[in-house]
């Protein structure tokens, strides 16, 4: 099972890195999110007890693999278990974040830009029912309901 | 559901705990430590407290290190850090608040590992896993620091706080001494209790809530509503159940975290500095309004541990507001009694801040355990619920 699963995020990995390399250079949302990181940005994506990682450099013309041992933000998933569930759409990303299923190396605020990045991309591989269920709740009135609030 | 729930700390509550100080230093093995402090501390003698329980059993503070300033600088971290390391000390006793905790986290994990650059191990569960042993020992009654795995630092080159979050930072031992909190001023007691308030409930309806945390959380609430007016009033008991619910809070967003209430009140303290506790009293009501239809379950639960109250009729929605009403009257009483300030402006806002706050507040890491996504239009109709 173990190898199953391997074997099947390692073809995610590739699909998510080449796919967010093209979206940088086509798609103007995924470009606005990634430009909050500064040029030379390195980022990680690796998963404990397997030996799969991707390390993305954010340079002026877009993104490039790099190999590294000190990326400015590291994301370590703690298995294969939750790694998977992420990449196939099944988990959403804030609940792997807050769920403690990954480490994080790096200023906080990176990895949500990156989250955010991720969540796009998402958006645009996915069908949208799956799309829909990963992206976090939005309540159609939450302004108006301070609102409500308000006047008791 | 799955959660992680995590509390290796070792607790010692209650009159007289202090003298306990001495045993839990021979149990963890230290044969030299320093008392990290703050001025102020040392200048209302609560150290002097902690010398005489350490002068019963013969012993005495070797160093004390009353440097810590407010929201500890990691300019300030380092320079602590670095005495530290020359006088080759096993353990660090921090009494004081949060800030004087939280710095002494911090430290006694740079001191162990000789980090020059706190700034580089910034993050989620990537602190190196040794550190010199900690006995923490809160002062005010509200941050519950010395219960949790996570701490903020202030990076003063960029005007922006960094956090960190790890095991390891939890300390070893807790000491409760009410004596610590008797002759705390009412602004204090009021704020950090308002603070600790804050973190059972966005603990509670946070999206990494769980059985544990919700137990914890709604047990903290309960005890600071029955005891803050009181505390306020002098009560020593009620201050000291509300160091109790400090910690019980602590344990409880340790492991649940806290969301977007802190996430506005951490961007809001670091432009306006605004002490934490104020910042997070503004945004309490906002930050609840805002997830009142996707928290509406967690804060229906939440109605039922206020003590005293027997409404229970209605769905979900119907009791979250009723408990957002009772803690808007809360918050107000308390406010009031403790000529505590209501609006943002009241620390200087205007206008110009508007955007930075917001920009801020998105890159907050608790943005992202709140129950909804914090847009920029969240964001800005939260501020100005504040203002009012």
């Amino acid at each position: 099972m173990y190898a199953i699963k391997r074997k099947l995020l390692s073809v995610l990995f590739v699909f998510f890195e080449t796919s967010l390399k093209l979206l940088y250079k086509r798609d103007k949302t995924t470009k606005d999110i990634l430009s909050r990181l500064p040029d030379g940005f390195v980022f990680s994506i690796s998963v404990d007890f397997s030996n799969l990682s991707i390390t993305i450099q954010k340079g002026e013309n877009g993104l490039r693999r790099l190999r590294t041992d000190h990326p400015d933000l590291s994301i370590n998933f703690k298995n294969i278990h939750w790694a998977l569930l992420c990449f196939a759409g099944v988990i959403p990303q804030h609940t792997a974040f807050a769920g403690k299923m990954v480490r994080i190396k790096g200023n906080i605020d990176s990895a949500l830009i990156v989250t955010e990045a991720i969540y796009r991309l998402q958006e645009i591989i996915f069908p949208p029912p799956v799309a829909r269920k990963l992206t976090r709740k939005s309540y159609k009135k939450p302004i108006e309901s301070m609102e409500q609030i308000k006047g008791w | 559901m799955y959660y992680e729930f995590y509390n290796p700390l070792k607790i010692i509550s209650g009159k007289g705990s202090l003298y306990n100080l001495p045993v839990e230093l021979k149990r963890l093995n230290s044969s030299s430590f320093v008392v990290l402090t703050d001025k102020g501390i040392v200048k209302a003698g609560l150290i002097k407290k902690a010398e005489n329980a350490l002068d019963e059993a013969g012993m005495r503070i070797p160093l004390i290190i009353d440097d810590v300033e407010v929201e500890a600088p990691l300019g300030c971290l380092v320079d602590i850090s670095r005495r530290i390391l020359e006088i080759r000390c096993d353990c660090i006793v921090a009494i004081g608040g949060g800030s004087v905790l939280d710095a002494a986290k911090l430290v006694c994990v740079m001191a162990k590992n000789n980090i020059v650059d706190p700034s580089q191990i910034a993050g989620v569960d990537t602190l190196p896993k040794e550190r010199l042993n900690l006995i923490a020992i809160p002062t005010t009654c509200g941050t519950g620091a010395e219960a949790t795995g996570v701490c903020v630092a202030m990076d003063e080159k960029n005007n922006t706080k960094i956090a960190f979050a790890d095991d390891v930072l939890i300390p070893d031992v807790a000491i409760l001494d009410p004596a610590l909190v008797e002759a705390l001023p009412v602004r204090l007691v009021a704020s950090s209790a308002i603070d600790a308030l804050a973190h059972a409930i966005e603990a509670h309806i946070s999206i990494q809530s769980n059985p544990l945390s919700d137990a914890l959380s709604a047990k903290a609430l309960s005890m600071i509503w029955k005891n803050l007016p009181e505390a306020i009033n002098g009560d020593k008991n009620a201050r000291f159940c509300l160091l109790e619910a400090a910690n019980i809070a602590g344990v409880a967003f340790s492991n649940a975290m806290v969301g977007i209430i802190h996430s506005l009140a951490h961007a809001a303290g670091s432009i306006l500095h605004i002490p934490h506790s104020e910042a997070v009293s503004l945004f309490i009501l906002p930050g609840l309004s805002v997830q009142l239809e996707a928290a509406s379950d967690k804060l229906a639960d939440l109605l039922e541990a206020i003590p005293g109250i027997h409404e229970y009729s209605g769905d979900n929605l119907t009791k979250a507001n009723r408990f957002l009403y009772l803690i808007e009257r809360f918050l107000e009483d308390i406010k009031c009694a403790a000529g505590l300030p209501k609006s943002l402006t009241d620390y200087g806002y205007n206008d110009a801040y508007y955007d930075a706050i917001i920009t801020k507040a998105l890159q907050d890491g608790s943005s992202i355990f709140g129950r909804i996504k914090l847009t920029p239009e969240i964001a800005g109709a939260m501020i100005k619920q504040s203002l009012r």
